[in-house]
């Protein structure tokens, strides 16, 4: 993927466990959630995935822009949104569905508050058009707008980044302290504001893609000086020193009232709290270094279904956001005891390789047409033309 | 690429959505589970006390106790067969029963739909205003049909618990209330967390009411997908009769220590 070398397969493999890890965070009330990466650091899945999200669609569409010119990438780029932008609407039909359902059905009054989430089937011409928008974001439809803004801003942003990254790098760091600042954040419908807030997540995003463009250049001489190589490790393992114990204690059911208060206040998702934001580039330049491009344990059997899975991000994400709410209707369908927690969490992981399995064979068969490749997840094919 | 690795993506989905569809109407099924006189109270439940030490000090000096449930629609109780077989109704007369010689009130000042928000606007005049001993406070319904941001609820429970408690009134939190055909469509988790977790940093005791009806529903005890009508009615009261009992167990251990 970097200059004709192949594919970085690091890539797709901490891409196809972020979305793993998201898909297990995302079940509601899942004990299994405790084994991710949220409970080790300060930052979690979220992170990971939109900073590579922003790294590989600038490697993508950057190695495009170079080739073809900037219109040509930002098609690309915008036609990466529509698949997304279908998916939303897909997720929204289902949501729907499922409302209706539920309305339909029920009719005890003792649950005439709760029925309110029903309130927009009442106003259909408002909310599908809210939908359409990306402004309603009800329960289980809040992670793909922001992937879906954040993606569209690339298509203008691309040619900057190009000539001028350290120029977007300050404007994207002003927006997003001013954020930290005065605290904005977009409303959606009918109530409440996003709750990834796009103009805090977009500085992630933005220095994935910085980093990721720059990568096509020969990287990024600062982050190869032992100075900030040893900060990045000095913060991380601070991090962890922190974190780790923190996590134990709340297992335990031992929380002191004032660390319940610290992790709160610190771990602003929403708004990308400062701290989950220094933690994840700690971590995302040790990992990035010590673990080398060529690493034994990325051709290890067990790494090579999240390598497919990361390989076919786009697909396996928003199988994974319906996942998960199929995943919350089981466990509250039958119950959620333990064994039916890791029998759907295992079922949905298995369901996700499958599919970018399907996929991947798919495409790497002799014969598929190589002509659609454009802005796929097979960025390096792409590119070069094919294998 | 995009349409195609969508199409078969969306045919995956399409198979697991059928699977969905047809795992829901199981419900239809199981009826007549209308929960019984014991109310099945979970072990958990058991040795549950509140920190309360205004209240305490006045029962032991004063031999009253002065309550205001403050809440929504389920303390004002919907779907009930009135305000007397709403909870705060039947905790005063569990809380008599238990406490003989001490003289409870509590007055019910829910009104439906009201979010954390609403409920402080109107704290001076229908809370402090009656000089109450303790508030049992009721919340988060609205927060997660609305789908807000959590941090909201814990922020607004840590403002009006900050409010009373430097008025010398105890508080104690309630969350919100447990049914299948509702969590299919509402995501409750992170507003119970958000409210367990306002207790923990303010040393308030949070009465698990999802948890409790969650219990209900997996044991079997309780099925609200098929109610209607009287059957309904008599349900709903029988639900606020069994909170308002493992309420009163809780606030009667708490006082007696």
């Amino acid at each position: 993927m970097m200059s004709g070398e192949g594919r970085d397969v690091r890539l797709d493999f901490f891409r196809g466990l972020a979305l793993i890890f998201i898909f297990v965070d995302h079940i509601p009330d899942n004990l299994l959630a405790y084994t991710t990466l949220g409970n080790v650091v300060f930052s979690d899945a979220a992170e990971v995935f939109v900073f590579i999200s922003g790294y590989t669609a600038a490697v993508v569409f950057g190695g495009l822009e170079r080739k073809h010119g900037p219109l040509f990438a930002a098609v690309q780029v915008l036609r990466r949104c529509w698949s997304l932008y279908v998916a939303h609407i897909f997720v929204f039909i289902i949501f729907t569905a499922q409302v209706s359902w539920t309305a339909e059905r029920t009719n005890n009054q003792m649950f005439a508050e709760e029925m309110g989430v029903v309130a927009f089937l009442a106003e259909p011409h408002i909310a599908v058009i809210r939908a359409l928008s990306l402004s309603f974001q009800p329960a289980f439809m809040n992670i793909l707008p922001l992937y879906i803004v954040l993606l569209a801003t690339l298509a203008v942003l691309l040619p900057l980044i190009a000539r001028q990254p350290r120029t977007v790098l300050i404007a994207s760091a002003a927006i997003y302290v001013a954020t930290q600042v005065f605290r904005f954040n977009p409303s959606t419908y009918p109530a409440g504001v996003w709750f990834f807030n796009p103009l805090a997540w977009q500085l992630l995003f933005l220095a994935g893609a910085i980093l990721g463009r720059a990568s096509l250049d020969g990287g990024v001489a600062f982050l190869a000086r032992r100075d900030v190589f040893a900060a990045s490790c000095a913060i991380l393992a601070l991090c962890v020193a922190v974190r780790v114990p923190l996590t134990i204690l709340y297992l335990l059911d031992r929380s002191p009232a004032e660390i319940v208060a610290f992790t709160r206040a610190i771990g602003d998702k929403t708004g990308l709290g400062p701290l989950r934001l220094i933690n994840f580039l700690a971590l995302a330049h040790v990992v990035a270094t010590l673990v080398r491009r060529d690493s034994r344990f990325l051709a290890w059997r067990w790494s090579k279904p999240v390598v497919v899975c990361g390989r076919q991000s786009l697909a396996v994400f928003c199988l994974g956001i319906f996942l998960s709410y199929a995943a919350h209707v089981a466990l509250t369908e039958v119950n959620h005891s333990f064994v039916i927690q890791l029998s759907v969490t295992a079922a949905g992981v298995v369901l996700m390789y499958l599919l970018a399995r399907i996929l991947d064979w798919s495409k790497t068969r002799p014969g598929a047409r190589p002509s659609g490749r454009i802005g796929a997840s097979a960025p390096g094919q792409s590119a070069q033309g094919g294998k | 690429m995009p349409s195609r690795s969508m199409s078969t993506g969306l045919a995956a989905i399409a198979l697991a959505l059928a699977a969905l569809t047809f795992a829901a109407p199981g419900n239809v099924a199981r009826a007549d589970k209308n929960l019984d006189e014991s109310c099945h109270k979970p072990v958990w439940l058991e040795d549950d006390q509140a920190y309360l030490p205004h209240a305490a000090k006045r029962v032991k000096q004063a031999r009253r106790l002065r309550v205001v449930a403050l809440g929504s629609s389920s303390t004002v109780g919907t779907g009930g067969s009135g305000a007397a077989a709403a909870w705060p109704a039947r905790l005063q007369s569990e809380l008599a029963r238990r406490l003989p010689e001490i003289e409870v009130s509590i007055l019910n000042k829910a009104l439906p739909r009201q979010s954390v928000r609403q409920m402080i606007d109107r704290m001076t005049a229908d809370v402090e205003a009656e000089r109450p001993d303790l508030v049992i406070w009721e919340a988060g319904t609205s927060e997660a049909v609305r789908a807000v941001d959590p941090d909201l609820l814990s922020d607004g429970l840590l403002e009006g618990i900050d409010r009373l408690t430097q008025r010398g009134v105890d508080v104690i939190l309630m969350d919100m209330q447990y049914a299948r055909p509702t969590a299919r469509v509402i995501n409750f988790d992170p507003y119970v967390e958000a409210m367990s977790q306002a207790g923990l940093i303010r040393n308030v005791y949070v009465f698990a009411r999802h948890a409790v009806m969650r219990e209900w529903v997996e044991d079997e005890h309780v099925d609200f997908s098929d109610k209607q009508g009287a059957e309904s009615i008599a349900l709903a009261d029988r639900v606020y009769a069994c909170i308002a009992s493992f309420l009163a167990d809780v606030i009667a251990a708490s006082l007696n220590r």
